[in-house]
């Protein structure tokens, strides 16, 4: 009994890891792809490796100041020409598939301009890419491919040059 | 002094002669612990371990996803596979290192996932995901010292995170934090149902248990120094529940003799502690002198209990500890200086009469056991 249930436990981590994949996936499949430039520096993370911080450089419309609450806020992403335009949701249902920032880790605080908001996240990218992505951020010109799948998480793809 | 230059400065005085002495010394050599051998291997797999992170930190963008994941899913089937059937073969340390290099895997996949899919949050979030798959397998599958300082490091690392990461909220988290106060006591209560046939992985749980347990009750005690406010207080208490339950149920199973705990420990290392702690942080208190020696004297009869206690187990290393907790402590008083001269020296003397009390009660217990007929 016991030598089974060892070999039960062995699998639970071979399990929820797999489970785990399963889920990325199915979220990744109808996710929509978008294009938002941003701006950023890097600090490293020494468990998971290297990773860019960076800012969503959207432009912000509505009551962003509501993002900065504990649970945080909605933004309905469309594009207008180049730009990318994220407008706080003020009530449900505004628009089809909207940013949850919770549960996309986005960091949200108040920018150096008065009233002004600053959406960052960061994404982990290679050893070998990150002098290039380190150079390539501090010319500015950068683009966030991001992946915003139905829960609502925006999820960080690549960078790449505008 | 080694035991071989022991044994040959008896037979030199006479106590025993060579044949004795090489019955002695085969007699030991058979129970001696490869303390040596089970370092280096411990810091061998802990190498391989940090290197395995470090790889996958590097994050090779060259190596399509699906390929990392399913290399990393193959590892760890591998290293749980080679765990189990040694086990079954009866080769503990080939058990013992695959099931090491399997829990290390387990936090690496986390890694990994965080990597592709771009997953972040808190660090507790990775620490107990990774105590809850890895876990299990470490308790049912732990044999030496290897897998219980990692099984006991792990269970005592993410809760206390996460507890440290909330302590402003209140609600549900009052219990979550109570729930990684209580850890230690899990751990002690683990201890005790490991069973006798794997010593080294309930000794590895039941000395970081006990050791979480009087270090916390010893620090609790600064919060004497401090006002606590009727709020706090209440608040303390609700986090007090788990480990008060902890607490009972491990009492509960030392009294119906699962796992061995020597019955005079029973109080120093359970009920003491949490009463240490409960007078400390569920009971209201002003911000005044008589609180702070009255939080020196509960600190005190604290390890007066454990050293009494360790005296009367037989625990000569938990006694020797107590007698330096109460040292240290009398020492601090004398460089805090607090309140007045008259407060510090009447507590020194306070703490110096305690030591000398504990040195009288030990020899007087050394003293009864000699007079105590064999058997």
């Amino acid at each position: 009994m016991n030598h089974r249930l060892f070999l039960a436990a062995l699998l639970l981590p071979l399990l929820v890891l797999a489970a785990g994949i399963a889920r990325n996936e199915a979220g990744r499949r109808d996710a929509e792809l978008w294009r938002i430039p941003v701006e950023g520096f890097d600090p490293r993370d020494t468990l998971r490796g290297l990773y860019v911080r960076f800012s969503y450089a959207f432009e912000v419309r509505g009551d962003a100041a509501s993002c900065l609450a504990e649970g945080g806020c909605r933004l309905c992403l469309s594009a207008e020409g180049d730009r990318v335009v994220a407008t706080v949701q003020s009530a449900p249902g505004q628009c089809r598939l909207p940013v949850d920032t919770l549960a996309s880790r986005m960091d949200v605080r108040p920018g150096p301009t008065a009233g002004g908001i600053v959406f960052g996240n960061r994404i982990f990218v290679s050893e070998t890419s990150a002098p290039r992505l380190r150079r390539e951020l501090a010319g500015g010109g950068m683009d966030l491919v991001a992946e915003l799948g139905v829960d609502g998480r925006l999820v960080s793809r690549r960078l790449e040059r505008r | 002094m080694s035991l071989e230059r022991r044994l040959s400065h008896w037979v030199e005085a006479g106590l025993i002669d060579e044949a004795a002495m090489a019955r002695i010394l085969a007699y030991e050599q058979r129970d001696r612990r490869p303390v040596l051998l089970w370092a280096l291997a411990g810091l061998g797999l802990l190498a391989v371990w940090l290197g395995m992170l470090l790889l996958i930190a590097a994050n090779w963008d060259r190596i399509a996803d699906w390929l990392k994941l399913g290399v990393h899913l193959l590892l760890l089937a591998a290293a749980g596979l080679v765990a189990w059937w040694a086990r079954g073969q009866e080769r503990p340390w080939l058990a013992e290192g695959a099931l090491f290099l399997f829990a290390g895997l387990a936090v690496g996949g986390i890694a990994l996932q965080a990597q592709v899919y771009q997953l972040t949050g808190p660090t507790w979030h990775l620490l107990l995901l990774w105590l809850a798959i890895a876990g299990p397998a470490l308790w049912l599958g732990g044999a030496t010292r290897l897998t219980g300082l990692l099984l006991a490091a792990l269970a005592l690392a993410g809760p206390a995170l996460m507890a440290i990461d909330h302590w402003d909220r209140g609600g549900f988290w009052l219990l979550a934090q109570g729930a990684a106060m209580a850890v230690p006591v899990l751990l002690l209560l683990l201890s005790l149902l490991a069973g006798p046939d794997r010593p080294g992985f309930r000794l590895a749980l039941r000395q970081v248990g006990v050791f979480a347990i009087l270090l916390g009750a010893s620090l609790v005690h600064l919060a004497w120094a401090d006002a606590l406010p009727p709020r706090l207080a209440l608040e303390n208490l609700v986090r007090l529940s788990p480990p008060l339950l902890a607490v009972a149920a491990t009492l509960w199973l030392a009294r119906n003799g699962v796992g061995g705990l020597p019955r005079p420990l029973w109080v120093a290392l359970l009920v003491a502690p949490l009463l240490a702690v409960a007078l400390a942080i569920a009971i209201p208190h002003p911000d005044r002198i008589l609180s702070r020696i009255l939080g020196i004297a509960v600190y005190g009869g604290l390890w007066a209990l454990v050293a009494r206690g360790a005296v009367q187990a037989g625990q000569n290393g938990l006694f020797a500890v107590a007698v330096a907790a109460i040292a240290v402590r009398i020492f601090l008083i004398y460089v805090e200086l607090f309140g007045s001269l008259a407060a510090t020296g009447g507590g020194l003397v306070g703490g110096g009469l305690l030591l000398l009390g504990l040195g009288w009660g030990w020899q007087r217990l050394v003293a009864h056991r000699r007079r105590m007929p064999a058997g």
